[in-house]
């Protein structure tokens, strides 16, 4: 009937189910710690470790030029994309592309398509093949007349195409222009660094064109050739740079050139939030371990009799280990087994919760691999947790059967065991409570954000005027002043102005050098500005008060002296005892390297992050550097979001083919900023609560079950005068020594978690004390009011009964 | 109960045949706590033989308990010779000594000690499921123990359901089910009243008529009647060896002398 293995199995399934009080919130726990990490593993395995599915992706990089002020923005220019190509052997295929705003025209009007505007051998890089027709060729551009055509992401086909099975040779409009359909991507083909465009077109003109070789606004792809590494593939390509340098030293010379695995330059930004995220679950998963191995520890004191019953029929130590393993690995396979529903409701809300931009998140699913991962965390977390009461079972209290004894009091080691892994627990809470804490003063600080105006009341928009159709600057000027005018005239509308860069108004179009007059600065002594352009109402709609001089006016044409306002840091930085009013500068890297005399200053706009320093800005006119998209800014009376539909109206009855993008008010710009953060705090907020819930039950389960434990030495403290308080103070104390040790140990792991967090940190320091502090407090007032509860039920024992019970 | 063959395999020794079953001698053990010295067993020479049934009297802490626990494998003397069957047992491994209590030394606890997860049958069965014994012959055995003990009808009940004179019937089944050389009988009706108390003690006469050999720790002087032999222990040393023979005791009450007990 009973049969080692299956015996043990058996007696395992059955203790389980005869005591639901120690197997329900063991199994809870054990699914808490398993679903958690395995939705957590299933996001980190497929964003992080998983090959991306283009074929043979480890030989697919993406390149970046980098110079002095180029930053973190990872771009080429066509040019010497096209000279490298030329020349070298380590590339096999490379391409280059960028993706632009284009109004498609449909039978409603005009809406906005992301339109991929690519080299083919960027395509060709990725090894996409076409599931319909063919993808772009050399021969294809630059276009002209009726030769226009383009290739469409599968789901674009399907939306704005009707899934058109005779797709191919159909003509679309896009910003006026008629492009025939030549070719349709697989289904689910994403295009690493452009995931979100729908359509793809060749370059309008030739990327070789001189002009463009300083203009680095492309992304590259390109697939190494057979055995060549990457290193290999970096020193070529710097020794190609650095001969382009001297022969263009005007646009290249101080730029570099580095190559880097496409799929880590993918996931570069995601990957410390991830893995701050597998470091916290990891802890979530190690407090359910010790949680549970807590469980079974105390129901292993209770069940000694039982053991050493079984020890003295002849069951060996091998025996009894076997057995408890098998009960450790049923438990977690029944935690697993919850755990991996978890886990999949918990992928599904990962990926609800999670900020835009985290690469392939879309396709994490919990499959086989993970399911296997799944297995194995189970098998692991069933020994971790069978293995402290089997390496606790001794000879000694093995053999303690005679005499009538019951074996339910615990012995100095095994509480010395159990107080250590409370410690721990609480300890591990304290890591988390402290990272969550951390997130939650970070996260304030960017819902405290002040810019320096109201940022109630105000709808912005961009939009972008088609070349095709406004070919020059005058034209496009003309635009926006129609479109200035019709929203003035839209009721509940105070100002209207514009501005090229958004949508918080806080940081540029990148830096640009700047030269003052009289300063004798060469180029390469140039600090780097950040650069706007501006229209005349743009400071007085945004708020942004005026410190000296003027702002623009209508007035301040083509036909005018090029004028700039510049904001307080800028004046503080570069005339802090002067007067920057009246002041000439030059901007050598701009079209035309305009000379600009500085008319006023404005306020400064706080940034964001508010560990970001404010940036020295700089305004051009946009009535002088007129570009072909801009911000529209409206300041409204009453409730902006209800201005959004008649701001569409008004657009379209200017131009059918002008698209409001973006079209928010200022509070759903800023709530789209706070969406990685509030993730991150979301979620390690989640991990920190499940794991002081944990670490305090812990804590109260140890201090009952011994308060329990030692009735008999608490009812002959008490049968010996010992007042109720001191009982409670002993209790606590005992409580208290754990709390400090635990304290001690999770301020440390606390500190190390910080690091990890602080690229997720804004305004607060990794070692923020009053985080700290505050973490301790709550988790040690926490864990002490959950030992007072026994603590007071053993003051109010009865001396006699407890002394009679033992 | 001759199973001297498999019991010297087990001990990895050679058994003589006309040794007596159980040999000790110069048993010291001494417990070591916290730089303490506990002399619980000083100098102790016994042998009890095949068949006998002995009882151990002694006042608390006079090292009864300790002499069981060495008697039945459980503890190891800390000096001393100690031969079960002719087998020197005093110095095996933890796993020879498993393999010993299961196939050659019967428990019966004051306490009972069943399991209270597996049922009457289950608890019987214990110890067989720790031989590898095939499933139909364990059951044979299993069924036989318990209608010798008279709960045949009780197989699927829980401990919990049983009355305490219940309880230590099973126990005594599953400590004879395996057909040990010798039982420990630990207070055996300490937590029974008298009906259950002396029901347990006819059974253990009954099983010592049969055959077995029977070392009983008891302190009621009614029960240490039914022992042939009793030892009293004091301050971890034998003081008092006494046999009695059934048929002297009463011849001399069928002659009027009161007997002492």
């Amino acid at each position: 009937m009973l049969d080692g293995p299956r015996q043990d199995l058996r007696l395992a399934l059955r203790e389980i189910r005869r005591a639901p009080g120690f197997a329900v919130p063991a199994i809870l726990t054990l699914a808490l710690g398993i679903g958690a990490s395995v939705a957590v593993f299933s996001v980190v395995d497929h964003i992080l470790f998983r090959p991306l599915s283009i074929r043979d992706s480890g030989r697919v990089v993406t390149i970046c030029e980098t110079g002095p002020r180029s930053g973190d923005y990872c771009a080429v220019a066509t040019p010497n994309l096209v000279d490298w190509a030329r020349s070298s052997r380590s590339i096999e295929t490379m391409g280059a592309a960028r993706t632009e705003s284009m109004a498609l025209r449909t039978a409603p009007g005009a809406r906005g398509v992301s339109v991929g505007i690519a080299m083919p051998g960027f395509l060709r890089a990725l090894a996409i093949a076409p599931e319909r027709g063919r993808m772009l060729a050399e021969t294809d551009g630059p276009p002209d007349g009726d030769g226009r055509v383009a290739v469409v992401s599968h789901e674009f086909w399907s939306r704005e195409l009707g899934g058109d099975p005779d797709v191919l040779g159909r003509t679309m409009v896009l910003d006026g222009d008629t492009y025939r359909v030549i070719g349709v991507l697989p289904e689910g083909a994403s295009v690493p660094r452009l995931e979100h465009a729908q359509v793809w077109i060749p370059l309008p003109w030739d990327p070789a064109t001189a002009a463009y070789r300083d203009w680095r606004g492309f992304v590259s792809a390109a697939r190494l050739a057979p055995g060549v590494s990457l290193q290999q593939a970096r020193a070529e390509l710097r020794r190609e740079e650095s001969a382009l340098a001297s022969a263009f030293p005007e646009t290249v010379g101080g730029w570099s050139v580095d190559v880097h695995p496409m799929r880590a330059y993918l996931v570069r930004s995601a990957r410390p939030l991830l893995l701050a995220l597998l470091f916290a679950v990891a802890l979530v998963l190690l407090l359910a371990c010790t949680t549970v191995s807590g469980l079974v520890l105390a129901r292993a004191v209770g069940r000694r009799r039982d053991m050493a019953v079984r020890y003295a029929l002849g069951a060996g130590r091998g025996r009894l280990v076997s057995g408890l393993l098998v009960e450790g690995l049923v438990l977690s396979a029944l935690g697993g087994g919850a755990g991996a529903f978890l886990a999949m409701w918990g992928v599904r809300a990962l990926r609800a919760l999670a900020p835009p931009g985290i690469p392939r998140l879309d396709r994490v699913v919990v499959d086989g691999r993970i399911l296997l991962v799944a297995g194995l965390v189970t098998v692991v977390t069933g020994l971790a947790v069978g293995i402290l009461p089997a390496l606790r079972l001794r000879d000694r209290d093995l053999g303690q059967l005679f005499g009538g004894a019951r074996g339910t009091s615990i012995d100095r080691k095994t509480r010395r065991s159990r107080r250590v892994l409370v410690a721990g627990q609480l300890a591990l809470a304290l890591v988390l409570v402290t990272g969550s804490g951390l997130l939650l003063r970070s996260f304030n600080n960017l819902l405290d954000w002040r810019p320096g105006f109201d940022t109630e009341h105000l709808l912005t928009f961009w939009t972008f005027a088609s070349q095709g159709k406004y070919p020059e600057p005058p034209g496009v000027l003309s635009l926006y002043r129609r479109i200035d005018a019709r929203l003035e005239g839209l009721p509940g509308v105070r100002s209207v102005g514009t501005v090229s860069a958004g949508p918080l108004f806080g940081g540029g179009d990148g830096l640009t050098p700047l030269l003052i007059q009289g300063r004798g600065w060469t180029r390469d002594q140039a600090p780097g500005v950040a650069w706007y352009d501006a229209g005349p109402d743009y400071f007085r709609t945004l708020g942004e008060p005026l410190l000296r001089g003027r702002t623009f006016r209508e007035s301040d044409d083509a036909s005018a002296p090029t004028v700039a306002v510049i904001n307080r840091a800028m004046a503080a930085r570069f005339w802090p005892n002067g007067e920057p009013v009246g002041a000439t500068l030059t901007l050598p890297e701009l079209d035309g390297a305009p000379t600009v005399r500085v008319v006023g200053v404005v306020a400064d706009v706080q940034p964001f992050l508010p560990d970001r320093a404010i940036e020295p800005e700089i305004y051009l006119s946009n009535r002088q550097r007129t570009r072909w998209a801009t911000y529209f800014v409206i300041r409204t009376d009453g409730d902006p979001a209800a201005l959004a539909p008649a701001v569409r109206r008004a657009l379209a009855g200017i131009d059918s083919d002008l698209e409001a993008s973006h079209l928010g008010t200022m509070r759903d710009h800023i709530g789209a900023q706070l969406v990685q953060p509030r993730f991150e705090m979301l979620v390690v907020s989640v991990f920190a609560v499940i794991a002081m819930l944990l670490g305090v039950l812990g804590l109260y389960g140890l201090i009952a079950y011994t308060t329990r434990a030692r009735a008999g030495e608490i009812g002959m403290r008490l049968a010996l005068g010992a007042s109720p308080r001191r009982v409670v103070l002993w209790v606590l104390g005992d409580a208290a020594g754990m709390i400090a040790v635990g304290g001690l140990a999770g301020i440390a792991g606390g500190l190390l978690f910080a690091r990890a967090l602080r690229g997720t940190l804004h305004g607060v320091p990794t070692e923020d004390p009053i985080t700290f502090a505050t973490a301790v407090v709550v988790l040690g007032t926490c864990a002490l009011l959950a030992a007072l509860r026994p603590a007071v039920r053993a003051a109010r024992m009865d001396p006699a009964r407890a002394l009679r019970e033992e | 109960m001759n199973q001297s063959e498999s019991f010297s395999e087990a001990a990895g020794g050679a058994a003589t045949a006309t040794a007596p079953l159980i040999r000790m001698e110069g048993v010291k053990k001494v417990f070591l706590t916290e730089e303490v010295e506990t002399h619980a067993l000083a100098d102790v020479h016994l042998e009890i033989e095949e068949g006998e049934f002995l009882s151990i009297a002694g006042p608390s802490g006079c090292g009864k308990t300790t002499l069981l626990s060495i008697l039945g494998l459980l503890d190891s003397p800390t000096e001393g010779e100690y031969d079960l069957d002719g087998t020197p047992v005093a110095r095996l491994s933890a796993s020879q000594r498993a393999t010993i209590r299961n196939r050659h030394i019967g428990f019966i606890f004051q306490a009972f000690n069943l399991i209270g997860d597996l049922n009457v049958f289950e608890n019987v069965e214990l110890p067989l499921t720790y031989r590898d014994m095939p499933s139909g012959e364990r059951k044979e055995r299993v069924m036989k123990a318990l209608e010798r003990v008279g709960m045949s009808h009780r197989t699927r009940h829980y401990p919990a359901q049983l009355s305490g004179g219940q309880q230590q019937r099973v126990a005594v089944a599953r400590a004879v089910v395996g057909d040990p050389l010798i039982l420990l009988a630990d207070e055996p009706t300490g937590n029974l009243d008298s009906t259950n108390g002396e029901a347990v003690m006819e059974l253990l006469n009954e099983l010592h008529s049969d055959g077995a050999t029977i070392c009983m720790v008891t302190h009621d002087p009614r029960y240490a009647e039914y022992a042939e032999r009793q030892i009293h222990l004091f301050d971890g040393q034998i003081v008092e060896d006494r046999v009695r023979s059934p048929e002297v005791i009463e011849e001399l009450r069928e002659s009027g002398y009161e007997v002492e007990l």
